[in-house]
C-alpha cells in the first residue's frame, strides 16, 4: 500500500505532490500506513481518499480506483448518510462517532448491507482543518449474526407453545414476518393427497402468493431429499418473474424421522447479504425448528385420538364383564376338563409345563370363585355342616404338611405342638382343613422371618387352636375390621397383593358354626397369634348324617388352591435376563409379581422379543437401567412399589425415562386406565388378554420407542448444536470460546476443549484451552509447529474431522507422545475438528476429549461437523473482537514497551484497558535505563482518548526518555516536557509522574499535576509522596519552582505509581479512595511487585472500569525480613549466587530446613528455565527474582524478558519437563504466565503447620 | 548486592575427581551441579576411553543438584551402563540431591547406595 501511495501522480490533485506535503501529513500517513488497523484520511477540501493496507479489504472492488479519488465520487451509494457527517468535521472540526451503522454500499457487485462502527475526526494541519481522519471498524458479521441468533431465538419461543399444525404454521409465518432482514418471504405449502402442494400460508409480501409450486418444482424439491436425513439439501429455483431476486430456498417438511412428508416450506433470503455458508446454516436452523414443531404438534394430536378410543374399548369391556361374570364356573370348568384330560396322556416337556401353568391357575381361579360363592352361600344360611368325631390332631398335622414346602421355601420355621392324645372332637372335617389352612396361609403371608407355630390344646372345655407367626403386624385400627369381608389391610406389605380378602372372614363364618369364636393379638413388627376357640361338647347340630355323600371335589380344592397360593407368594424375587439381546429384536421386560404370569408372558413374547422379566419394582428398576428394555410390561396390581408408582417413578427419573410403557391389569374400566396413563403410561391393557393382541401391542410400542430414541438422539444432537451456538456466540475471545465449548459440551460428557490457531506469523500453531486441561499438557503443547504429531496440528487445514476411539488407536495413527500424555491424565476418545471460515480458508481446529471410549458413527460426526461449524463461526467473530482488541492494545503496547534491564530495582507494570471499548486510552508509562546505572520510572495520562491523544501520548514519552537518557535534570525534564505538550495537538493538561533511582538507594521525583506515587516499606508502613507536585503540561504560563524532590530508599521499599483509573470513582471521594489504596497496598506490602500490582487493580477496580489503569509496581532490590528481592544477568552462571542468596534469606526465617532445601530447588529451576529458555542464553536480558514470606507460606516470582516462540513441545520434552515436574511436586501451586514482556513463573509453597506464624507479626504490623 | 553485576562472584566451583583403578572408575563429585556446570559431571561420568567394569558415582559430598545436573548425570551413566560397566551412585541419605533424585524417580534406573553423613 505504501508503494501504490508513493506511485501516485498526488501532483494531478488539488493535493499536490507529495514532496510538498506538510511534515505533519506525512507523520499521519506514516502512521496510517504502520498501523494494521483500517484508517482513511480525507485529505484536502475535496476529500481525497488516502488509506492503509488494512482499509483496502472494506473497500471490495473500489480499490485502487478509490486512491487519491474525491469521497463524493467514490462513496456516491452512501453520501447522503456520510457526507453530513464529514461536513461537520470540516467545518466546525468536530469529532463524530457512529456505532454499527447501517450502510447500504456497492462493493462487490450487489448492493450489500452493511455495518461499520468509526470515528472521524479533523486532521488539523497548520492550525487548519486539512481533512479527515478516519478510523474505521466494519461490525458487519457481528451485527448480522446477533440479529439472526435473534431471529432464531424468538423461532423456537413462537413454536413453542404450538400444540396444531395450524399454530405451528401461524406461529412460523409470524416470526418470519416480524424478523423480515434476512428472509424477506416465506411460504408453506402443504402436500396434498395427489401430490400437488398448496399454499397453506405465507407471509404477507409471499410472492405474489399466487398458490401452488408447479408440479416440476415439487418434484425437484421433493427429489432433492429423497434420503430419509432431515434436510440436508438446499435448492434454488430462479424464479423468471422475479428476475432481480437472486434465488429461493426451499426444503421439504419431514417428520417422523423422515417417513412422512407434510410440505414444503419456501423462504425468499435477503439479496442484500450473500448467501454465504453461514446464511445456509441459519435458513436451515429455522427449516429444522419449524419441521420438528410440525412433528411434535402431529405427534401430540395422535396420542389425543388415541388415548380417546382407549377410553372408549374400556367402558364397552365393563358392560361385558359385568354381564359374563356370574358365568365363571362354567366356561371354567369346560376349559380345565380337557387340559386336564390333555395332561393325563403324553406330552412334550414344554408343552406340559405350559399345560400345568394353565391347568394351575385354572384351579386357582376356580377356587376364587368357589371360595366367593361358598362365602356367599354360608353367609346366606345356604351352607349346611357336616359334624363326625374327628381326631382333630392327625388332621390338623395333614393339613400342615401341605405346606411344608411353602415354608421351607419361604426360610421359616413352622413349628407344630399337638396334643395327640386328645380324644375325637365334633367337626366339619372339610370346614376344619380350611380353618386351618386359611390361618396358616395368613400368617405365612404376612411374616418374613422367624417361626409359625400352630398349636392344639385343650383349654377346659374348649379345643384351642393357636397359630402364631413373628411376622409384621396388624396395625390396632385394623384389628376390628380384620374379619370383615373382602377387607384387606391397606399397604399391608404382606408377600402378595393377591388374595380376595375372604379367608379371614371365611374362617370366622366357619368357626361360628362350630359354635366357637377366633381371638387375636396382634404387635406391629412383633407378630399376631390367632386363637380358634370351639367347644367339646358344643351343641352344634349333629343331625347331618350324609356327611360323606355331600362331600364334594370342590372343598377339597379349596385346601388345594390355598396351598398353592401360599407357594407362589414365597418363590424368590426374580430378576432374568436373556443369556443374549443385541437389541434387534427388541427388548421388552415384564414385571409382574406372579410367578406363573412371569412364565406365561415370557413365553408368549418371547417368540418375537427379546424379554426379561422381574418379580418386583426393585428389580425392575434395576433393569431398566441395566438392561434398558424398550417396552416395559408392568402388572399394576403388586406388593410393595405398585404397577402405577413404578410408572411414576419410572416416568420422572430422566435416566430411566426412554422407555414404552404397558400396563396389565385385571381392573377394567376408563377410570382404572385413565389413572394408568395419567400416571404416565403408555397403553393399558386388561386381563384377560389374547396372546396376539398382546404382541401386536407390543409391536407398536416397539416402533413408538425406536422413532422416540431415534428423535431423542436427533433431539440430543441438535441441542448439542444449539447449545454450543448459544454458549459461544457470547465468547468475544478465543478463551472464552473454548471455555464456551466446554460449557455447552460438557453435559454430554466432552471433558476437555482446545482451540488451536496459527500464531507468530502463521508458522506455529498456538493451543488455547480450557481450565480443565490447564497445568501439564499446555506447558507442553502450548505453541508447536505446524507438523507436530498432535491431532489438533494436524487438523488444521484437515479435510475431515480426525476421531480416535480411544488413546491406543490415537497411538497407532501416528501420535503417540500426546497419546501417552492423554492416556495418563485418564482420557478415552479424543476428536479434531478443522475450523474454516465462511470463504473455506482453514482457520484453526478444535479438539475435544472424553473420558470414556467412544465409537464414533456418521451421526456423531455430522454433529461434530456442525459443532465445528458453530465454533468456526463464533472464532471468526472472536478473531474480529480479538483484532479490535489487538489493535488498541498493540497500539498501546507499541507506545508503552519498556525494555528495562535494570539491576536496581524489580519493577512490574500493568495496563489495563476501560471495560469498554476499543478505544486507545491516554494512559502510558515508562521505563528508561540511564547512563549511570540508575533507572527512571514515569507515569502520564494524556487528556483524551482515541488516535489524537495516542499522537500526543507518543510525542511526550518519546520526548521524556530522549530528556532522561541525554542527562536533563528532572527540573529540565519536565520544562521539556511543557514545551513539547505545549506544541503537540492534545498534549495540553496531561498530568505526569517521574522519578529517578539511582544505585546508592536515592529518588528524586516531581509530579506534574499527577496522583501522588505510594511508597511502602517493608514493614507494611504506607505512605503518599506529596511531595515534587506541581500544575500539569501546558496548563499555566507561569514558571515553575521547585517541584522535585528528593528521598532515600531502602531495600525492599516498594514504590508504586499509578494512573487516576485505578482510584477514581463517581460516587466516592477521592480521598477515601486514595486511602483504600494505601490499605490495600500495606496488606499485600510484602508480595512479590506483579502480584502486588494485580491485586491493587483487582480490589480497587472490583466494580468495573470506566477508564484505563496503570498501575507500576518499583521495589528495590535487596533482602528484609520478609521479602527478597534479587535481579542479574540471564546467565546460568548466575545460578550459584542466586541461589546462594536465596538460602541465606530462607535461613533467617526459622522454618524447617526441608521446606528451605525444597523452596531453593524449586525456585532455581524457575531461574534455570528462565535463563535457558525465556532469555535464550542473551545475557544482556535479566532474570527477576521476588520472593516473600507469607503468613502460612512461602511464594516467589520468578520473571524473564523472553517470548515463547518456539515450539514448546520440543522444550518440553527433557529438562524443561523435568524441571516444571520438580516444580509442581515440590510446590503446592505453579502459575505461568507468558506475554510479550516475558514469562513469569508464580512458585507457592505452604508451610508445615509448626513454621506457621502470625502475618502481622512478621510484618511487624 | 545492591546493583553492580561485577560484585558478584561464581563462587560455584565444582570439584570433580576422577580415581581410575583396573576395576573401578570412581568419581567424587563435591559442590553443587546445576547448568552451568552440568556438562562437567557427564564429561567425568562418561568416558569412553575410560571404562571400567564397574563405575562409582560418589554424590555424598554433592550439595545441590538441579534438573540439568540429573540429566547430565542419567545420559553419563546410561552410556556407562550400555558399555557393559555396573553402575552405581552414593548418595548423602539426607539433603536435597536425595530430594531431587527421588523427585526424578532415579534409583528406579540406577542403583543407590544411600550414605549417612559423617
Amino acid at each position: 500500500m505504501g508503494e501504490l501511495l508513493a506511485d501516485f501522480d498526488w501532483s494531478a490533485t488539488t493535493l499536490g505532490p507529495s514532496e510538498a506535503w506538510s511534515s505533519s501529513f506525512h507523520s499521519l500517513v506514516r502512521l496510517m500506513l504502520a498501523s494494521r488497523f483500517p484508517m482513511l484520511l480525507w485529505a484536502g477540501q475535496d476529500l481525497l481518499h488516502v488509506y492503509n493496507e488494512a482499509y483496502r479489504d472494506l473497500l471490495g472492488d473500489k480499490h485502487p480506483g478509490a486512491l487519491g479519488k474525491p469521497a463524493a465520487e467514490v462513496w456516491t451509494e452512501i453520501w447522503d448518510t456520510v457526507g453530513p457527517l464529514t461536513a461537520s468535521v470540516m467545518n466546525e472540526s468536530a469529532s463524530t462517532f457512529a456505532e454499527d451503522l447501517q450502510l447500504i454500499m456497492v462493493r462487490s457487485g450487489f448492493e450489500e448491507e452493511t455495518y461499520f462502527t468509526f470515528s472521524y475526526s479533523p486532521f488539523v494541519d497548520g492550525g487548519l482543518v486539512a481533512g479527515v481522519f478516519a478510523a474505521v471498524v466494519e461490525t458487519t458479521d457481528r451485527v448480522v449474526s446477533e440479529r439472526r441468533h435473534r431471529m432464531q431465538r424468538a423461532m423456537g419461543e413462537a413454536l413453542l407453545p404450538a400444540l396444531t399444525v395450524d399454530e405451528v404454521v401461524a406461529a412460523a409465518i409470524a416470526t418470519f414476518e416480524q424478523h423480515a432482514e434476512d428472509v424477506t418471504e416465506a411460504l408453506i405449502y402443504e402436500l396434498q393427497s395427489d401430490g400437488a402442494a398448496s399454499l397453506r400460508a405465507a407471509t404477507s409480501n409471499g410472492m405474489d402468493a399466487t398458490s401452488a409450486l408447479s408440479d416440476d418444482e415439487t418434484r425437484m424439491i421433493l427429489g432433492a431429499s429423497s434420503s430419509s436425513t432431515l434436510l440436508h439439501r438446499l435448492v434454488h429455483a430462479d424464479r423468471p418473474d422475479n428476475s432481480d431476486a437472486s434465488a429461493l430456498v426451499a426444503w421439504p417438511l419431514f417428520h417422523s424421522g423422515g417417513r412422512d412428508l407434510f410440505g414444503i416450506l419456501v423462504v425468499r433470503p435477503s439479496v442484500r447479504r450473500p448467501l454465504d455458508d453461514s446464511f445456509r446454516s441459519f435458513l436451515e436452523v429455522l427449516a429444522t425448528q419449524v419441521v420438528s414443531a410440525i412433528g411434535v404438534a402431529r405427534a401430540y394430536q395422535a396420542e389425543r385420538r388415541r388415548v380417546d378410543a382407549l377410553a372408549e374399548l374400556d367402558a364397552a369391556k365393563t358392560g361385558f364383564f359385568q354381564n359374563v361374570s356370574h358365568e365363571l364356573r362354567t366356561p371354567l370348568t369346560l376349559v380345565l376338563e380337557p387340559i386336564h384330560a390333555v395332561l393325563a396322556g403324553v406330552l412334550a416337556d414344554e408343552h406340559r409345563a405350559q399345560l400345568e401353568i394353565a391347568e394351575r391357575n385354572g384351579r386357582r381361579l376356580q377356587g376364587l370363585v368357589d371360595a366367593l360363592l361358598e362365602t356367599a352361600r354360608i353367609e346366606s344360611g345356604l351352607m349346611e355342616a357336616q359334624f363326625e368325631p374327628v381326631d382333630v390332631g392327625a388332621l390338623t398335622a395333614r393339613v400342615l404338611s401341605l405346606f411344608e414346602g411353602a415354608f421351607a421355601t419361604a426360610g421359616l420355621d413352622l413349628r407344630v405342638e399337638l396334643d395327640d392324645v386328645m380324644e375325637p372332637v365334633w367337626l366339619d372335617e372339610t370346614m376344619w382343613e380350611t380353618i386351618v389352612s386359611n390361618l396358616v396361609a395368613n400368617a405365612l403371608k404376612y411374616c418374613y422371618e422367624g417361626s409359625v407355630t400352630v398349636g392344639i390344646d385343650r383349654v377346659n372345655d374348649m379345643l384351642l387352636l393357636r397359630v402364631t407367626d413373628t411376622g409384621i403386624g396388624i396395625p390396632p385400627t385394623e384389628v376390628s375390621k380384620i374379619f370383615d369381608r373382602f377387607h384387606r389391610v391397606g399397604g399391608s406389605g404382606g408377600r402378595s397383593a393377591e388374595g380376595t380378602g375372604i379367608g379371614l372372614a371365611m374362617v370366622k363364618a366357619l368357626v361360628e358354626m362350630h359354635s366357637g369364636r377366633v381371638e387375636l393379638d396382634s404387635e406391629l413388627a412383633v407378630g399376631t397369634t390367632f386363637r380358634v376357640l370351639i367347644p367339646f361338647n358344643g351343641r352344634h347340630d349333629r343331625t347331618g348324617t350324609t356327611a360323606a355323600a355331600q362331600r364334594s371335589g370342590g372343598r377339597t380344592s379349596t385346601l388345594d388352591r390355598i396351598v398353592i397360593e401360599s407357594l407362589s407368594w414365597v418363590s424368590a424375587a426374580e430378576v432374568d435376563v436373556p443369556a443374549e439381546s443385541d437389541g434387534a429384536r427388541g427388548r421388552v421386560l415384564v414385571i409382574d409379581d406372579n410367578a406363573d404370569m412371569r412364565t406365561h408372558l415370557r413365553n408368549v413374547l418371547g417368540r418375537r422379543f427379546d424379554v426379561a422379566v422381574a418379580s418386583d419394582a426393585e428389580g425392575a428398576l434395576m433393569l431398566i437401567r441395566q438392561w434398558q428394555p424398550d417396552v416395559v410390561i408392568s402388572d399394576v396390581m403388586m406388593t410393595g412399589v405398585d404397577g402405577l408408582a413404578l410408572t411414576r417413578r419410572i416416568r420422572a427419573d430422566p435416566e430411566l425415562n426412554h422407555c414404552e410403557l404397558v400396563l396389565l391389569s385385571a381392573r377394567a374400566g376408563s377410570e382404572a386406565a385413565d389413572e394408568g396413563l395419567r400416571a404416565g403410561a403408555d397403553d393399558y391393557l386388561v386381563k384377560p388378554f389374547r396372546a396376539d393382541d398382546l404382541i401386536r401391542r407390543v409391536e407398536l410400542r416397539l416402533q413408538r420407542a425406536r422413532e422416540r430414541r431415534d428423535a431423542r438422539l436427533d433431539q440430543v444432537r441438535r441441542d448439542v448444536i444449539t447449545s454450543v451456538g448459544a454458549c459461544v456466540g457470547q465468547a468475544n475471545k478465543v478463551d472464552s470460546v473454548v471455555a464456551a465449548v466446554v460449557e455447552a459440551l460438557g453435559p454430554v460428557g466432552v471433558i476437555s476443549a482446545a482451540i488451536t490457531v496459527p500464531d507468530s506469523g502463521d508458522e506455529l500453531l498456538r493451543m488455547h484451552t480450557a481450565d480443565s486441561l490447564r497445568g501439564a499438557l499446555t506447558d507442553q503443547y502450548h505453541l508447536m509447529s505446524r507438523d507436530a504429531p498432535v491431532p489438533g496440528a494436524k487438523a488444521v487445514g484437515a479435510e475431515r474431522i480426525l476421531c480416535f476411539s480411544d488413546t491406543e488407536e490415537l497411538a497407532a495413527e501416528g501420535f503417540s507422545q500426546i497419546a501417552e500424555d492423554l492416556r495418563a491424565l485418564g482420557y478415552g476418545a479424543t476428536a479434531a475438528i478443522p475450523l474454516r471460515d465462511s470463504t473455506g480458508n482453514p482457520i484453526g481446529s478444535l479438539s475435544l476429549g472424553w473420558p470414556d471410549r467412544i465409537e464414533f458413527d456418521e451421526d456423531d460426526i455430522a454433529t461434530l461437523e456442525r459443532v465445528g461449524e458453530a465454533v468456526a463461526h463464533a472464532l471468526m467473530r472472536a478473531n474480529v473482537a480479538e483484532r479490535e482488541r489487538q489493535l488498541a492494545e498493540s497500539l498501546q503496547r507499541e507506545l508503552l514497551r519498556t525494555d528495562s534491564r535494570s539491576l536496581l530495582a524489580a519493577v512490574a507494570h500493568r495496563y489495563v484497558p476501560a471495560d469498554h471499548g476499543m478505544l486507545v486510552g491516554g494512559d502510558w508509562f515508562d521505563v528508561i535505563d540511564l547512563a549511570d546505572n540508575s533507572v527512571a520510572i514515569a507515569v502520564g495520562d494524556v487528556v483524551g482518548s482515541g488516535v489524537p491523544a495516542a499522537v500526543a501520548m507518543s510525542h511526550l514519552r518519546t520526548a521524556l526518555s530522549t530528556a532522561l537518557i541525554s542527562g536533563q535534570t528532572l527540573h529540565r525534564v519536565r520544562d521539556t516536557l511543557d514545551a513539547v505538550a505545549l506544541r503537540s495537538h492534545g498534549g495540553a493538561y496531561t498530568t505526569v509522574g517521574c522519578g529517578i533511582l539511582n544505585g546508592d538507594g536515592h529518588l528524586s521525583y516531581f509530579m506534574a499535576g499527577h496522583p501522588p506515587p505510594l511508597l511502602v516499606r517493608c514493614n507494611g508502613d504506607a505512605a503518599f509522596l506529596w511531595g515534587g507536585r506541581s500544575w500539569p503540561l501546558a496548563a499555566s504560563d507561569a514558571e515553575r519552582t521547585g517541584g522535585v524532590d528528593d528521598m532515600r530508599l531502602d531495600p525492599g521499599d516498594l514504590v508504586i505509581f499509578y494512573t487516576d483509573g485505578l482510584v477514581e470513582r463517581r460516587d466516592t471521594p477521592l480521598d477515601d479512595r486514595l486511602e483504600e489504596l494505601r490499605l490495600i497496598a500495606a496488606q499485600n506490602a510484602h508480595l512479590p511487585t506483579p502480584v502486588v500490582a494485580d491485586r491493587l487493580i483487582s480490589e480497587l477496580t472490583d466494580r468495573g472500569r470506566h477508564d484505563d489503569v496503570v498501575v507500576l509496581a518499583l521495589r528495590v532490590v535487596g533482602t528484609t525480613a520478609v521479602t527478597h528481592t534479587d535481579v542479574f544477568a540471564a546467565r546460568s552462571s548466575r545460578l550459584f549466587s542466586a541461589r546462594r542468596a536465596l538460602k541465606d534469606w530462607l535461613n533467617g526465617l526459622a522454618i524447617p530446613e526441608t521446606a528451605v532445601s525444597d523452596f531453593v530447588i524449586a525456585v532455581n529451576e524457575a531461574i534455570a528455565n528462565a535463563v535457558e529458555h525465556g532469555a535464550a542464553h542473551d545475557a544482556s536480558c535479566i532474570v527477576t527474582v521476588e520472593a516473600a514470606r507469607d503468613a502460612n507460606r512461602l511464594i516467589a516470582c520468578v520473571r524473564d524478558q523472553g517470548r515463547w516462540n518456539r515450539d514448546s513441545r520440543m522444550s518440553a520434552s527433557d529438562d524443561r519437563g523435568r524441571g516444571i515436574q520438580i516444580m509442581r511436586s515440590l510446590c503446592s501451586s505453579v502459575e505461568f504466565l507468558r506475554n510479550d514482556d516475558g514469562t513469569t513463573v508464580t512458585l507457592v509453597l505452604d508451610l508445615p503447620e509448626s513454621a506457621r506464624h502470625d502475618k502481622s507479626a512478621s510484618t511487624g504490623r | 548486592m545492591r546493583g553492580e553485576p561485577s560484585t558478584r562472584h561464581d563462587l560455584n566451583i565444582l570439584d570433580v575427581e576422577v580415581r581410575d583403578q583396573v576395576t573401578e572408575r570412581v568419581i567424587v563429585v563435591a559442590g553443587e551441579v546445576d547448568a552451568a556446570n552440568a556438562d562437567q559431571l557427564m564429561k567425568a561420568v562418561w568416558d569412553e576411553e575410560m571404562v571400567a567394569p564397574v563405575t562409582v558415582v560418589d554424590l555424598s559430598n554433592c550439595h545441590f543438584m538441579d534438573s540439568a545436573g540429573v540429566r547430565a548425570l542419567t545420559q553419563g551413566l546410561r552410556r556407562s551402563k550400555a558399555a557393559g560397566s555396573d553402575v552405581r551412585l552414593l548418595v548423602a541419605s539426607s539433603g536435597s540431591v536425595r530430594r531431587v533424585l527421588e523427585l526424578c524417580a532415579i534409583s528406579d534406573q540406577f542403583p543407590i547406595v544411600w550414605i549417612d553423613p559423617p
